[in-house]
Formats: structure tokens, sequence, C-alpha cells
């Protein structure tokens, strides 16, 4: 599997020398630059022998496998929890009970579960449920922004108004 | 198949080097056969589990032991990897006590109370003392389930002088409500 990229390598480099060979043309330099050459690939191959030397020799098939296979009981550990649970567990910390179920409430409250169960126990008609929603939306705003105008007036009232 | 050759095997997970007499693969070892059936099982509690559901009607309770077998491995050399995998992610679960409000005396609509179900709580954390299943160190995971009025009256009996006892070795609290996504009509409203 690791063969080509070194074959090509060699390619690579044989192609150089000979192209080195093919511009030193000239008759004087022509034997110089030929026995060069061949130095030059005896060095290549001797350094591609270290090469397949330093990857392979000391790495046996089976160590390879053993790193990558865990025991199952580890794999299942990793395994994410599924089914409904999932995202709605909290883990108690420091034991600390009554925290971590103050935690647990904003989880839920956050995901609207207990509103869910409660509107899909029984059947309404889409278009009352929609009508629904915008009750509810229209509450919800009226609520908040009287909420905002009772702060201001308490505000006004601490200040002497 | 060959001892070396199962050695050599990195899926074969034998703990113990075998021996050449007991190279026969698909013949289980007398030693655990034997084990089996006198009934002395390896097996260690994980954690428990105090499964809660809290409907309309009832309060239902159960304390569950999730139990792994420490010689899972050795026993069932036949599975594959996976099967193996599966059973780790699922251990098994054993239900060591169920208390609901119809044992506790509770009929009909009276189940549905808020005292039935703080009794059936405060009979539970009695039992699971009484019966010792917990040591110090055990870990308690909760899952509760819909939300009933019984949930409250569980959740403060929890947090009272009932539940002083198992309150310390609670490591994980879920919520195991079952949301629809889509699925079948549900009943038509109720009109009173």
């Amino acid at each position: 599997m690791l063969r080509p990229p070194s074959m090509s390598i060699i390619q690579n480099r044989l192609l150089s020398t000979s192209r080195l060979c093919l511009n030193n043309n000239t008759p004087s330099t022509g034997d110089k630059s030929k026995s060069q050459a061949i130095a030059d690939v005896d060095n290549l191959l001797n350094e591609t022998s270290n090469f397949h030397a330093n990857s392979f020799s000391n790495r046996s098939k089976d160590r390879m496998f053993d790193i990558s296979v865990k025991h199952p009981r580890d794999v299942a550990k990793l395994i994410r929890v599924q089914g409904p649970v999932a995202g709605r567990s909290v883990d108690v910390q420091y034991g600390n009970f009554a925290r971590s179920l103050s935690s647990m409430f904003s989880v839920i409250r956050s995901n609207k579960i207990r509103y869910l169960k409660k509107i899909q126990a029984r059947h309404i008609p889409p278009a009352k449920l929609r009508k629904q929603k915008k009750r509810e939306w229209w509450r919800r705003k009226f609520s908040l922004g009287f909420k905002e105008l009772m702060a201001q007036v308490r505000d006004a009232k601490r200040r002497g108004y | 198949m060959t001892s070396p050759a199962r050695s050599a095997d990195p899926i074969a997970f034998t703990t113990s080097p075998t021996t050449p007499d007991e190279t026969i693969s698909n013949i289980i070892d007398p030693r655990l056969k034997s084990q089996s059936l006198k009934g002395r099982k390896n097996e260690q509690v994980v954690l428990w589990k105090l499964y809660g559901s809290f409907h309309r009607h009832n309060t239902l309770l159960s304390m569950v032991a999730v139990v792994e077998d420490l010689d899972f491995m050795e026993k069932n050399d036949h599975l594959t990897y996976n099967e193996k995998v599966l059973y780790y992610m699922q251990l098994p679960h054993h239900v060591k006590l169920h208390v609901s409000a119809g044992q506790l005396g509770f009929r009909k609509a009276q189940r549905a109370e808020y005292e039935a179900a703080y009794q059936v709580s405060s009979r539970m954390f009695k039992q699971i003392e009484e019966k010792g299943l917990l040591g110090p160190n055990d870990k308690v995971e909760l899952v509760l389930k819909d939300f009933g009025r019984g949930r409250e009256a569980f959740l403060a009996a929890l947090q009272g002088k009932e539940g002083s006892r198992i309150r310390p070795n609670i490591v994980r609290i879920s919520d195991n409500t079952k949301l629809r996504f889509g699925g079948s009509r549900p009943k038509k409203l109720r009109r009173l």
C-alpha cells in the first residue's frame, strides 16, 4: 500500500538526474557526468532502503491491531445515550442534591416538557390549536409588559413621585 | 483451531493463556459449566436505579440493580464483538423492590392522591434501608417519568426526613417523560 509513493520518489529523482545528464552533453564532461549519475542512483537506492527499514521493520502487524481494538466495555461507555433521557440527565455534583434538582427543573422548563406532555394528552383540532397558540403568545406578552409597567410604577413610587 | 493461532488472534480476548488440553473452542469449559450449575455467579452490582412513574392515576416506584457478569468475556467467547458491546451498553437490570399505591391499601381514585404517593415513597426508602440494599459507596440514579401529583410528593419525601439515608447515594437525576412526534391521534377532549 505504501509502495507507490516511494517508487514515485525514485522515479522523480531518476528523471532529474537523467535531465542533468542530458544538459551536460558536451564530450569532455560526458564520462564524468555518467559516473556521477550512477553514483547518485546508488545513493538514492540506499536512501530508499533506509526509508523502508525505518517505516516498516519495527512495527509488526499484530501490534498495530492491538492498539486499535478496545475492550467492549470501554466502547459501550463511549456510545451516546439515546431515547427520552438523552439531554435530560443531571449529575449530582459535590453531593448537592437540591442544586441538581433545581437544574433538572430548569432543563424541563426550558424544553417545555411538562407543557408538551399536557397538550399531547388530548386531541386538539388544528384550528383550535392555532388559536390556542395565539392566545398563549398574547397572554405571555401581556404579562411581561404588565410586569415591566408595575416595576416602573414601583420605581417611581420609591423615588417619591 | 490450535492454541498458538488463538493467542495470536487479538479479538479472542483470552485473559488466561490456554493450555494445549483446552484448545477446542466450541465446547464449553466444564469448570465454567459446573460453576453455573452450582449457581455461583461472579456478578457485581454496578449501580442502582430508582425508577418512578407518576401518572394521573397512580405512583409506581421500583428499585433496580444494574448487574455486570464479571466472567462475561470468558463465558461468551462465541459472541461477536458487537454483541459484547451491546451487553455492556445495556447491562441486565434486576428489579429488587417495587411499591405502588395499590399495595398500601389505597383503592381507586385514592391512588392518585398526594398522600398515597408520599406513603409509597416513604415505604420504598424504608424497605431499602431494612433490606440493606445500599452500601455507603453505592450509586443510585433517579429516573422519573410523567408529571402526576405523585412526583412532587416523591421529591418532598426524598428531600425530607424519610429520604435522608438514600439522598447521599444519588449520583444522577434524569427525566424519562415520553413525548410524541406525530403518531396516532390522541383521545378527544373531555367535556365535563
